[in-house]
């Protein structure tokens, strides 16, 4: 525990005033809570005005797949963090010095997951927290198994949150500019939503009924299925859809963040062990 | 005395450039060392090996007796590569500060160490706003936190002013008065002859020469001869085993020496074969240009 401490300590000094880490780290804080105020009013959805209070998604427990999904939407600038602090640790030679002062591989890394982990882990506390406050005040139904009945969403939003996190951090590690990081990033991003084209074409010409994406197992799809879209549960979409939502806890996509986060640390430990400094 | 530093048969071939070949050298404690060579002569690679931050592809070393390099090593070691390193964004304090958490050292060495490098007045500065010789002197700072037992150095005054350099040198003689072992690396000649005091000498990443500089100059020397007749006298030359290359040069010839040579066996000899010299000087080579001849041989 004192050595986490340590490393904790080394990642507070080097990062808590540089400009990149404020400046995203002040927007993203006052996107995430002002958003939760915003969301007691109406707000304007593709030129339609949609009350959230009328439309049901502040009630629990719908409240969370609706809150989850709109915090995980603002955290690219999460991302930006670590790959701002990351890639500038590469281009100046600042991980070789950090070596050299005797800071080990293993220690970088455990330093940068714990770094990971703790933002998630701050993230989601706060989205717990405005979710409590607004689920109170708006939720017609607060006893305590509605309210925790779909408190998965705090595990799911969480996951995703490291999983993202840790793709940026092994993308940082691996190419060591920002532009290349976004480019490979946005190329990932691309190529997941053209396969998920291509299979969905070929299900349509099979003519089969009832088809389940593959796609949705690829790393980014798989960010997303933690912390589905809430849309279908609103008051309007599911009258006209006529469907009728049950939730069901997507545990093969939890079982496979966890895989894939492990993937992602591994890989980014096996560049920091093989390459040359 | 003993050994802070073993390397046997250290190898790095990265994929076209094979920049370490088979390198053997040891470093005494209380030395300074210099490790001399070209530009591409690999010294960077070696250093870089010895610190962790490049894999080797052969060979082992020792640092003070313990097989590879550790981080526990690594405290005992103040290292600067190439040129100073550090977060442009902080202090010259706050940039200690983390040097201080990865060594393990407390904080309040800080200011003794910027004292030590003249730089405790701007400490609250931002490392951007710093001139190069000032970023090397906060780097030797931060070497030094740990109070190491090793000081390496990389180059340590390329790109500095003659000011900087001259501060960079003292600073170093000051350091090694102190009983640190330091190992310079440095393509400088006459950097090395000012400071230290053994020199290993690399070329394509093989080393020529490892030992004390004064044995190193002394070991070799050159004597020049003059004589009543030159063409006897160049004639019996061969017959000194000491001798090496020779250079007519006008009337008198220049002789390289394989081995230390008193002057006055060499008169004695001259005098019993009947040739009388006129010019007998022995003169110890300047670093440089043993340094550029050792060089040119292999």
């Amino acid at each position: 525990m004192n050595k986490l401490f340590r490393l904790i300590t080394i990642e507070w000094l080097k990062n808590a005033s540089y400009k990149p880490v404020i400046v995203f780290g002040t927007i993203y804080l006052l996107l995430l809570v002002g958003f939760g105020l915003i969301c007691s009013q109406s707000i304007p959805f593709f030129g339609v005005e949609v009350d959230l209070v009328e439309q049901g998604l502040l009630e629990f427990p719908q409240l969370w797949n609706f809150l989850f999904y709109m915090a995980g939407i603002i955290k690219i600038f999460l991302g930006l963090i670590i790959m701002f602090t990351v890639t500038n640790e590469f281009t100046e030679k600042l991980f070789k010095q950090n070596l050299i002062d005797g800071l080990s591989k293993k220690e970088y890394l455990i330093s940068k997951v714990t770094t990971i982990i703790l933002l998630s882990f701050i993230s989601t506390l706060i989205v717990y927290l405005t979710g409590m406050w607004l689920g109170y005040k708006y939720s017609t139904q607060t006893s305590f198994e509605t309210v925790y009945k779909e408190i998965y969403f705090v595990l799911g939003y969480f996951l995703k949150l490291v999983n993202f996190l840790l793709l940026f951090l092994l993308l940082s590690v691996l190419l060591k500019r920002i532009v290349l990081v976004l480019m490979s990033f946005f190329v990932l991003w691309v190529v997941e939503i053209i396969l998920r084209i291509v299979e969905f074409k070929l299900f349509v010409e099979r003519g089969s009924e009832n088809f389940q994406l593959y796609n949705d197992y690829l790393p980014l799809a798989n960010m997303h299925k933690l912390v589905d879209y809430p849309f279908e549960r609103i008051k309007t979409i599911s009258q006209i859809t006529q469907s009728n939502y049950v939730f069901e806890t997507p545990w093969s996509h939890v079982f496979l963040s966890i895989g894939y986060s492990i993937v992602f640390i591994y890989g980014t430990y096996l560049l920091l062990l093989k390459k040359d400094w | 005395m003993s050994e802070v530093l073993l390397v046997n048969n250290l190898d790095k071939q990265f994929r076209r450039i094979h920049a370490v070949k088979d390198l053997s050298f040891s470093v005494q404690k209380g030395n300074v060392y210099g490790l001399l060579g070209p530009n591409g002569s690999g010294k960077s690679t070696t250093l870089g090996m010895l610190l962790g931050t490049i894999n080797p592809s052969g060979g082992e070393w020792e640092w003070f007796n313990k097989s590879g390099t550790t981080t526990e090593t690594l405290h005992r070691i103040g290292a600067i590569i190439e040129q100073p390193n550090f977060y442009s964004y902080l202090s010259a304090e706050q940039n200690l500060k983390i040097t201080a958490k990865i060594k393990n050292v407390a904080f309040n060495r800080i200011d003794e160490k910027l004292s030590l490098v003249g730089l405790l007045e701007r400490k609250k500065d931002k490392y951007s706003s710093f001139s190069l010789g000032m970023k090397q002197r906060l780097a030797i700072a931060a070497a030094m936190l740990s109070d190491p037992e090793v000081l390496i150095l990389d180059e340590p005054t390329n790109g500095l002013d003659p000011e900087g350099i001259i501060q960079i040198r003292e600073l170093i003689v000051k350091i090694a008065a102190g009983g640190t072992t330091i190992l310079l690396a440095s393509h400088l000649l006459d950097e090395v002859e000012k400071v230290c005091s053994h020199v290993i000498i690399l070329k394509e990443g093989k080393s020529l020469y490892c030992g004390a500089v004064n044995q190193f100059l002394s070991a070799h020397g050159i004597l020049e001869l003059g004589s009543n007749d030159t063409d006897k006298m160049i004639s019996l030359l061969g017959e000194f085993s000491a001798f090496g290359d020779t250079k007519l040069n006008g009337n008198i010839i220049e002789i390289e020496l394989n081995e230390n040579v008193d002057p006055v066996d060499v008169n004695a000899f001259f005098m019993k074969h009947g040739v009388v010299l006129s010019h007998l000087v022995k003169r110890s080579q300047k670093l440089e240009q043993q340094f550029i001849d050792l060089v040119r041989h292999e």
